[in-house]
């Protein structure tokens, strides 16, 4: 296994190492129970957050969102600072790597998405994208399927298989121009949680759905609330938050199921 | 039922690994009814809902029944199996107000024992060509 570049000089300095190796030092000699310990094991993880942003991308295009590979990630990343051992006499990036990769990639194993999406659908899908935008924007209106049918002079068939790959697999195309989002979104996380409680009054399990829904990412919560409670269209959506129409739909899609079965027992 | 020349029928066995060809069948059936790209993934979204709100009080082993008729202004959408509890959905969870947020109009009925869930969505606009 091949040690992976811990992200750019300019990222990963020789300070950044000194640091490193002192916090493991120190780490060694304190009690876990230790509130100290905590902060040394934070400041760990978080300085080597980059590495696993670096690892995720080596995955990308493989029908997961970057986001998401990268949470899964911070979870290898956790196990190996919990397991490192310095008397080994190896640099931790070596020790991390493999257990970060085998996180990302047991991630994939359970989801059956380690296949690649083949390569015709993958064009098919980014066609229809660009020409959905692109009618959307001219026409002023969602097209319909026939409308995208001819304008790529495919069959109808074509056009829902494509909507039907991109439901299935969404790679981090899609994730383009939603990548710089956090920061921009158009709801703050305590405007939408203000949102939240005054859209659910009169739902009778709202109790088991809020943590539910402040458990979620940012901008699914944020989709959510638009589409739900502020009756906006997911056209309307994807142009406010900048992603495509296709990926909003799939986000929908994924938060409405992850809801459902949070709270299986309230229906 | 009385006979309808456009409609779909499809009986699948009340279990979720069925689900998505009722999901399929929502996608390819609305599409050729001329729903835009936005209507056609939320009366998708409605579906998957309307689904898993039948499945949960479907009786074990029995089917579920989807049907989609074509109608002048858009599409109707009935799902349906034996229920267990013998009520219709409560209307006032959150999955309920996802639905009728979803399409233009969702009602719940129950015959025999069977819960019928009728979801009704009208094409956005006439498609100006």
């Amino acid at each position: 296994m091949t040690v992976a570049p811990r992200k750019t000089k300019s990222r990963w300095t020789e300070q950044d190492r000194l640091r490193e190796h002192e916090i493991l030092a120190e780490m060694d000699g304190v009690d876990p129970s230790d509130p100290r310990h905590k902060a040394l094991r934070d400041e760990l993880v978080t300085m080597n957050l980059p590495l696993v942003q670096h690892l995720a991308r080596r995955f990308r295009e493989r029908g997961e969102a970057h986001e998401d590979l990268v949470q899964v990630g911070t979870v290898g990343l956790i196990k190996a600072v919990d397991r490192f051992d310095t008397s080994r006499g190896v640099e931790f990036s070596t020790y991390a790597t493999p257990t970060i990769v085998g996180e990302i990639k047991r991630h994939f194993r359970d989801r059956g998405w380690a296949i690649r999406v083949p390569r015709r659908l993958q064009e098919l899908r980014i066609a229809i994208g660009r020409a959905n935008a692109e009618l959307s924007q001219t026409t002023g209106h969602s097209p319909t399927v026939p409308e995208l049918a001819k304008f790529l002079e495919i069959t109808q068939d074509e056009v829902l298989e494509g909507l039907e790959s991109a439901q299935a697999y969404a790679t981090s195309s899609l994730d383009a121009g939603g990548t710089t989002d956090s920061g921009g979104e158009s709801i703050s996380l305590a405007e939408s949680l203000g949102d939240t409680d005054e859209a659910l009054e009169g739902v009778e399990n709202r109790e088991s759905l809020k943590p539910l829904l402040e458990a979620l990412p940012d901008r699914e919560r944020t989709i959510l609330l638009m589409r739900f409670f502020q009756n906006k269209t997911q056209s309307e959506i994807a142009e406010e938050l900048e992603i495509s129409q296709m990926h909003v739909s799939r986000l929908l899609t994924r938060t409405l199921a992850q809801l459902r079965t949070g709270m299986l027992d309230e229906y | 039922m009385e006979s309808n020349p456009g409609a779909v029928l499809l009986r699948i066995p009340a279990a979720s690994a069925y689900l998505s060809l009722a999901r399929a069948t929502t996608t390819a059936t609305c599409a050729r009814l001329d729903f835009s790209l936005d209507q056609l993934q939320d009366i998708t979204l409605a579906v998957d809902e309307a689904l898993s709100l039948v499945l949960l009080d479907a009786v074990p082993g029995s089917e579920l029944v989807c049907r989609w008729t074509p109608q002048p202004t858009g599409v109707l959408i009935d799902i349906s199996s034996t229920s267990t509890s013998g009520r219709t959905p409560r209307t006032t969870t959150f999955a309920w107000m996802v639905l009728t947020a979803l399409v233009d109009k969702a009602t719940a009925n129950i015959q025999d024992g069977v819960v019928t869930l009728s979801l009704q969505a009208a094409r956005a606009q006439a498609v100006v060509s």
